[in-house]
């Protein structure tokens, strides 16, 4: 079971395409959570949509290639202009004026292109360890783009990051492709769940996708990067096995964000380390939008009543009659007590 | 949960109606008679960050001196993983220690629960200001005699290194239940009658084994003929939805109902440790059906269990109407020689956890 589930739903067609989104309504600004590489879906967000949609709006989508939207054998389909086309689809379908748009790993470099193409719609923009077309590769990693089209027999390592095995061995990749991305002690569990969202989708649609050909020139991006005029927060971990952290520290400069590197952490922080990046997210977008939260009343330390707050695992009818035996005692050792 | 508190004027927080819903994921994630529990609570990872998130406001408004958690994984958890936001002494308390994987589920369960020992093992080691009291309900012996996994300590030796104990709470003291046969004839049950009673907990997880109680009714009647049962469904399954079955008696919620456990001639639950420990404290006669891949009902209850030398287990599948009506007459009225339960556990815990304030 989710922890959180929209209050409405519904599908945008855009060229060609449909497109799942949910809507996790709350008064206050939107957040636009936008996808990542088609590999996975919207729900790489589960650990952030509870949290974040009890403080603001919050909007999310499937990309068209996995999740409840479309699957597309087109190349051009999944153009990083077409992209950008369906998150503006997205926030029209919506009735979402402007947003603070967030992604994570190619969805960094999607929001990125997002806001500067659209300046009036994102007011703010968080990427997570941001994939973007001005980044550098990992030492070792440099030229797996050139080799992924070509067929390598018995692939080992990155060598599996190619076309022909991702059709052939798609749960191969997958596995190989997931341990690297949860990289971090104990990610057990974000294996599990990343590797089961990959099999949503195929090796073909992914080879698709990596077939797209290019919406802009290195030149473009760069006046497009440097046009970029909102607030920005970029959250990089420096063990990143996929994206190289200096990348985070290029897109800091050309867009004049805010670098926070996390030490020790992988490359899906907001997965493994969730109560921080979610921390970060609201900070940011109460700092943008200049939320002021109200300032609750305080007791100086003499006048407070001595306050236990007792929680009782609610699973089942749980453990009520034990802690109901001990709060008592506690009573009796403490007479003014409060337990809430 | 929250009828039982109220019902004993606690104070229910108002962020509590916030909090996502953990019995109800328990519940989705269950089969017949079956919980694989330890995945259960891997795939309730958003439900407890989603909770920590708000308790970590609910504490950070309410100018707490102590928060107690008993078995509240998500604050023990999240704390660990974030330490600088602990803003209250903390008392942690649980009755189980260490994931154990079910043989069943494979390798995989084996090295993940390994994986998850090991990561609280470093926290703990690492972090020993967040938890201040540490407490086991219940005593060393309680504890299962495994590892936490290949090359992991004994899960004895690092909880008593690690842990206070306070000895088991059940919440109430048998001996001043009073007199049996008063007690008896107060909740309306006649001296010259049987009574079974069958319960399986809070949670809807066990509307199967009532089915297959029920069914066995009728086998059971010719057996022990001056047989009364009542089933306890609790308030997550309706009684209507059961088979009605004439001699068979219905009720959603008793209330106290360690009270009529305490003068029943045999009950029948599931393996859960407060019930059966509640009937071990009574020293009646029971048999428990714990779940299937259910690592705590399986090995941590049956441990202690097996200490109070209490109950008497069947597996669900032996669970058909010849069997279960020859366990019943043998088990029924029957003498039994458990240990006693301490009746001093709430006030150790109490002690214990009333120094933080």
């Amino acid at each position: 079971m989710r922890a959180r589930y929209p209050d409405s739903d519904g599908y945008v067609e855009r060229n060609g395409a449909r497109l799942y989104y949910e809507v996790y309504d709350n008064e206050g600004p939107t957040i636009l959570l936008a996808p990542t590489w088609q590999i996975v879906h919207s729900r790489h967000w589960k650990m952030q949509i509870p949290f974040l949609s009890r403080h603001f709006r919050v909007v999310t989508y499937d990309p068209v290639g996995n999740g409840k939207s479309d699957r597309s054998l087109d190349p051009e389909r999944y153009m990083l202009s077409e992209d950008v086309k369906d998150a503006v689809a997205i926030l029209d379908e919506t009735g979402t004026e402007t947003a603070i748009a967030v992604g994570f790993s190619r969805g960094g470099g999607l929001v990125t292109a997002l806001g500067a193409s659209h300046p009036q719609r994102i007011v703010g923009l968080v990427a997570i360890s941001p994939s973007h077309a001005l980044g550098v590769p990992l030492p070792g990693r440099e030229t797996i783009g050139d080799r992924m089209f070509s067929e390598v027999k018995d692939p080992e390592g990155w060598d599996k990051y190619n076309l022909f095995h991702w059709r052939n061995e798609w749960r191969d990749f997958v596995e190989f492709f997931f341990s690297e991305v949860c990289s971090d002690p104990r990610s057990t569990k974000g294996w599990d769940d990343m590797t089961g969202w990959a099999m949503d989708t195929t090796g073909e649609v992914i080879a698709a996708q990596s077939n797209a050909p290019p919406s802009h020139s290195e030149e473009e991006w760069r006046a497009l990067y440097g046009s970029i005029d909102c607030p920005m927060l970029i959250i990089q971990g420096d063990q990143d096995r996929i994206i190289n952290p200096e990348s985070a520290r290029i897109l800091a400069k050309m867009t004049n964000g805010e670098l926070v590197v996390l030490e020790g952490s992988g490359h899906n922080p907001h997965a493994r380390y969730p109560v921080k990046v979610n921390h970060l997210i609201k900070d940011f977008v109460d700092r943008t939008h200049g939320i002021q939260r109200p300032t609750p009343s305080w007791s100086r330390g003499n006048n407070r009543r001595e306050r236990v707050l007792y929680i009782s695992s609610p699973i089942g009818l749980g453990h009520a009659r034990r802690d109901v035996a001990i709060a008592d005692e506690l009573r009796s050792l403490h007479p003014d007590l409060q337990i809430d | 949960m929250t009828r039982v508190l109220e019902a004993k004027g606690e104070a229910i927080h108002p962020a509590s109606r916030l909090m996502a819903n953990e019995s109800a994921h328990i519940e989705d994630e269950s089969g017949e008679h079956d919980l694989a529990v330890f995945q259960a609570l891997r795939e309730m990872d958003e439900i407890l960050l989603s909770n920590f998130m708000l308790i970590d406001e609910v504490i950070e408004a309410g100018q707490y001196d102590l928060v107690i958690g008993d078995e509240s994984w998500e604050v023990d958890y999240h704390l660990h993983e974030n330490p600088n936001l602990k803003k209250t002494s903390y008392a942690w308390m649980t009755d189980f220690v260490g994931y154990l994987p079910m043989p069943e589920r494979g390798d995989r369960e084996a090295f993940v629960a390994a994986d998850y020992n090991a990561e609280m093992i470093e926290q703990i080691a690492r972090y020993k200001r967040v938890r201040d009291k540490a407490i086991f309900v219940g005593s060393p012996e309680d504890i299962v005699s495994d590892t936490f996994g290949p090359e992991l300590p004994s899960i004895r030796e690092w909880t008593e290194d690690n842990y206070d104990f306070a000895g088991y709470v059940t919440g109430f003291d048998p001996a001043e239940l009073g007199d049996r046969a008063e007690l008896r004839a107060e909740l309306g049950y006649h001296p010259d009658e049987k009574v079974c009673i069958v319960s399986v907990g809070g949670s809807g997880v066990g509307g199967h084994l009532i089915r297959r109680v029920v069914e066995a009714y009728p086998t059971t009647k010719d057996a022990v003929s001056d047989l009364r049962m009542i089933v306890v469904t609790g308030p997550r399954i309706d009684p209507d939805s059961l088979p009605q079955v004439e001699g068979v008696e219905y009720k959603s919620y008793v209330d106290r109902l360690y009270r009529h456990f305490a003068v029943a001639d045999v009950a029948i639950v599931q393996g859960g440790l407060t019930t059966t420990m509640e009937l071990a404290a009574s020293k009646v006669p029971f048999i428990f059906v714990p779940l299937k891949n259910h690592f705590e009902q399986n090995f941590h209850v049956r441990a202690r269990l097996d200490r109070y030398r209490a109950g008497r287990q069947m597996e669900y599948e032996d669970v058909q109407p010849d069997n279960l009506a020859t366990v019943i007459s043998e088990e029924i009225g029957r003498d039994v020689d458990y240990l006693d339960v301490e009746t001093d556990g709430a006030a150790r815990a109490a002690a214990m956890i009333a120094e933080l304030i």
